[in-house]
């Protein structure tokens, strides 16, 4: 763990350019995130506005002890995000703004960001231990907000399929995670 | 580290809940509150884990969230002492604390701050060009390139009504499953109206899923489900020169692109089209 302040403890201490410094670092990601939830660009624009004032005002609630602060700040603007594009009346799960981005990630960590916190660490380990049919799920349900059944159609497999796929890999990423908290907080397992 | 329910149906139901950012059931008790925390915080990761920040954040929004941050600071200096605990943060005892109840029912009544956006203007960021980009993956060895064609040049039968004079390609590198459209005279849309969805019918995927879709004369290929390489906009007023580029976006990985189709779908995009295309384009 870094001992220098996060950014967002500098936000929550009042230090003016750390909210500047939380754009820098975290603008890509929440951009990338938004993007691929929101149908359209200008909703894409908004919903980012509304993650990040969303993150600075909770910035007190971070502690680097419990998470990293990229998984903290994630977290955040996915509810934003998929908040704002509920509340434009469009539906959430569509495809994304423009096909700006490329092809799908592989879970080999080249789309994590260069500062690999734990729990990124964890959920790209879990990723891997999946199988390829397990991994488009996930992937099209957590970066696109595709439902079960949108899912399903999709990829042609059996609803039932898709949900054992989602569940498994979630409930692997959520043992990883414990598994990481539990060892920063000197928990036997 | 809470223990999982027995019913698969409400792990189920936790998972699309904090996957879809849906608002927790209202008759979860504890222990489902903080299980499904703990999903929504693995959901979390697993976005980070796979999302890339490739395309930068426009420089008009850049320049908007600075605006937004220099409000921020300034409403929140006299505030500092007293600051209360917002609705969407994270449970402060974070990962497996049973305090998520909390948060999960607060995030209902969330009423975010209205900010009053300044008039400042840009801060002058710049971007990489698309143009770049596309110039720099077209260099790169072994990139399928194909020219569009519109539908009466490809099938005989009457011109697209969006395809008036319609050239350009399309490049695809298999490697790094990325690629471009490029594209003059695709007639503009209005993204509120319909949006234009790319699909790329892979050699090295399975065919004959949908054979209402299979042509004489034409390979088995068409009745796949192909890749949905993504929904984009002809947005021809951001261009000077008429020409447009899209970054594709594949949803799959693609294993041999053969053919790339552009249909007209509703706002958004659809999962299985009807197949109103616009263009193709045919690799090799």
């Amino acid at each position: 763990m870094s001992e220098e302040p996060s950014i967002l403890s500098r936000i929550a201490s009042g230090e003016s350019g750390a909210t500047e410094a939380c754009i820098e670092q975290y603008g890509g990601l929440v951009w990338s995130l938004a993007r691929r939830f929101c149908p359209t660009r200008e909703l894409a624009e908004d919903a980012v506005q509304d993650a990040f004032v969303s993150v600075w005002k909770s910035a007190d609630r971070f502690d680097p002890e419990q998470g990293s602060e990229v998984t903290f700040v994630a977290t955040i603007a996915r509810r934003r995000i998929i908040d704002r594009v509920r509340r434009s009346g469009k539906p959430v799960g569509t495809m994304p703004v423009d096909a700006a981005d490329g092809a799908m990630p592989q879970p080999d960590g080249t789309g994590v960001k260069a500062e690999q916190s734990e729990e990124i660490k964890a959920a790209v380990r879990a990723l891997n231990e999946l199988s390829p049919d397990q991994q488009k799920v996930i992937q099209l349900s957590v970066l696109r907000g595709l439902s079960h059944q949108q899912i399903a159609e999709a990829t042609g497999m059996p609803l039932g399929t898709v949900k054992t796929h989602l569940r498994r890999g979630l409930i692997r990423v959520r043992e990883l995670l414990a598994e990481g908290h539990d060892k920063r907080m000197g928990v036997a397992t | 580290m809470s223990s999982l329910p027995h019913d698969e149906t409400t792990i189920d139901r936790l998972c699309e809940h904090a996957i879809r950012g849906l608002d927790a059931p209202s008759e979860l008790n504890a222990d489902d509150a903080a299980l499904l925390e703990q999903f929504e915080f693995a959901a979390a990761a697993l976005s980070v884990a796979l999302s890339r920040d490739d395309e930068p954040m426009p420089a008009s929004l850049r320049s908007k969230l600075s605006r937004a941050a220099s409000e921020f600071n300034r409403e929140r200096a006299p505030e500092l002492k007293i600051s209360g605990t917002p609705a969407d943060a994270p449970s402060k005892g974070g990962y497996g604390a049973l305090a998520a109840l909390g948060w999960l029912a607060a995030a209902a009544c969330l009423t975010l701050a209205v900010f009053a956006w300044n008039s400042r203007p840009s801060a002058g960021l710049t971007t990489p060009s698309l143009a770049a980009q596309y110039d720099e993956l077209s260099a790169r060895p072994g990139v399928v390139r194909a020219s569009w064609v519109g539908l009466d040049d490809l099938l005989g039968v009457p011109a697209h009504a969006y395809d008036d004079e319609l050239a350009g390609e399309v490049i695809w590198d298999h490697e790094t499953q990325t690629g471009f459209m490029k594209f003059t005279g695709l007639a503009a849309n209005n993204p509120d109206e319909f949006q234009y969805q790319l699909w790329i019918f892979d050699a090295e995927r399975r065919v004959g899923d949908l054979p209402q879709f299979a042509i004489d004369g034409l390979p088995d290929l068409l009745t796949q489900r192909p890749v949905d390489g993504g929904v984009f906009d002809a947005d021809n007023a951001r261009s000077n020169t008429g020409e447009i580029i899209i970054p594709i976006d594949a949803k799959l990985p693609v294993g041999n692109a053969a053919i790339f189709a552009i249909t007209v779908e509703p706002p958004g995009g659809v999962v299985v089209s009807d197949r109103d295309i616009v263009t193709a384009a045919v690799a090799g």
